[in-house]
């Protein structure tokens, strides 16, 4: 089946091209919205609701990008959505005892260990990871998208909807900042 | 927290990195949520309440019935105007004022 075939049957209801934009797609969202959450549980989560977002508003597709590009769209927006509202139920928490819905501590994230990475890079990257966080949303997005889910400037820009010189300023911007964050929280030269 | 790398080491630390894969069976999944979410009645309310096109809709009937309610109460000040002058101008003509005094010649 191809594209344009494909975005035509999914804007139909067709239940076997949604099979198929799920079973092609389902790697690249989740591994971009793990990149953002940084949390297995809650990118499976998340890419459930990438996908269920899709198949209610694939009839707002123009095709004015290819469908992948507005693919990765939808999952960005979706984790950083999820990530906001984590954000705010935090900033709200001393309303709430220390302890979770589910008796869970809540209050530091634990290290992440990305499933890509390379054994030797493992703790490296759990820092990284750490720092990650700390960046604001544009720069995270342009950092993830390049770094985790490898997409070049011109895809990361299309999909930032926005120029190539723009995404090479997020991403210096970017790397500056992680160079700073990790001088100054781990002491490193 | 003291380590032994460069940050540079650090950043660099996602090349060579590999896609991360979902649990099996993600599509069964995702069909489960949706048929979850399409037998509750309150969320297609809410999604049909939330929808641009609604919202126009809404709008313009709002306008429409602000705009309909103002023009029947100029009308209605109108109508009011009209009665009420040859009234007030009735009223002025034989308008006496009892204090006044009359000079008599």
């Amino acid at each position: 089946m191809n594209e344009i075939e494909l975005i035509s049957r999914l804007k139909s209801g067709d239940a076997i091209a949604f099979r198929e934009l799920v079973e092609t797609r389902q790697s690249l969202v989740f591994n971009t919205v793990i990149g953002f959450l940084q949390n297995t549980e809650d990118a499976e989560d998340v890419t459930q609701d990438v996908f269920v977002k899709i198949f209610e508003s694939i009839t707002q597709f123009k095709g004015e990008s290819a469908l992948s590009t507005w693919v990765y769209r939808v999952a960005v927006t979706t984790a950083l959505e999820f990530l906001r509202r984590k954000k705010r139920k935090k900033r709200f928490g001393f309303l709430s005892p220390i302890l979770g819905e589910n008796n869970e501590l809540t209050l530091e994230l634990p290290d992440f260990h990305h499933p890509g990475v390379t054994l030797d890079n493992r703790e490296k990257s759990a820092i990284l990871f750490k720092a990650i966080r700390q960046l604001p949303e544009n720069q995270q997005t342009a950092f993830v998208l390049n770094k985790v889910e490898g997409l070049s400037y011109q895809e990361v820009a299309e999909v930032m909807k926005t120029s190539l010189s723009a995404v090479e300023s997020l991403l210096h911007r970017a790397k500056t900042n992680l160079k700073d964050l990790l001088k100054n929280f781990y002491n490193l030269e | 927290m003291k380590h032994n790398f460069s940050s540079e080491d650090i950043i660099n630390s996602l090349e060579n990195i590999q896609r991360a894969e979902p649990q099996p069976f993600l599509f069964t999944r995702v069909q489960a949520r949706l048929m979850k979410e399409q037998s509750r009645p309150e969320i297609a309310i809410f999604r049909f309440v939330t929808r641009p096109a609604f919202a126009i809709c809404f709008a313009l009937v709002f306008l429409f019935i602000n705009g309909y309610l103002v023009n029947s109460k100029m009308q209605e000040y109108q109508t009011m105007e009209d009665i009420g002058q040859p009234i007030a101008a009735e009223y002025v003509q034989h308008n006496v004022n009892p204090y006044e005094i009359k000079e008599t010649p």
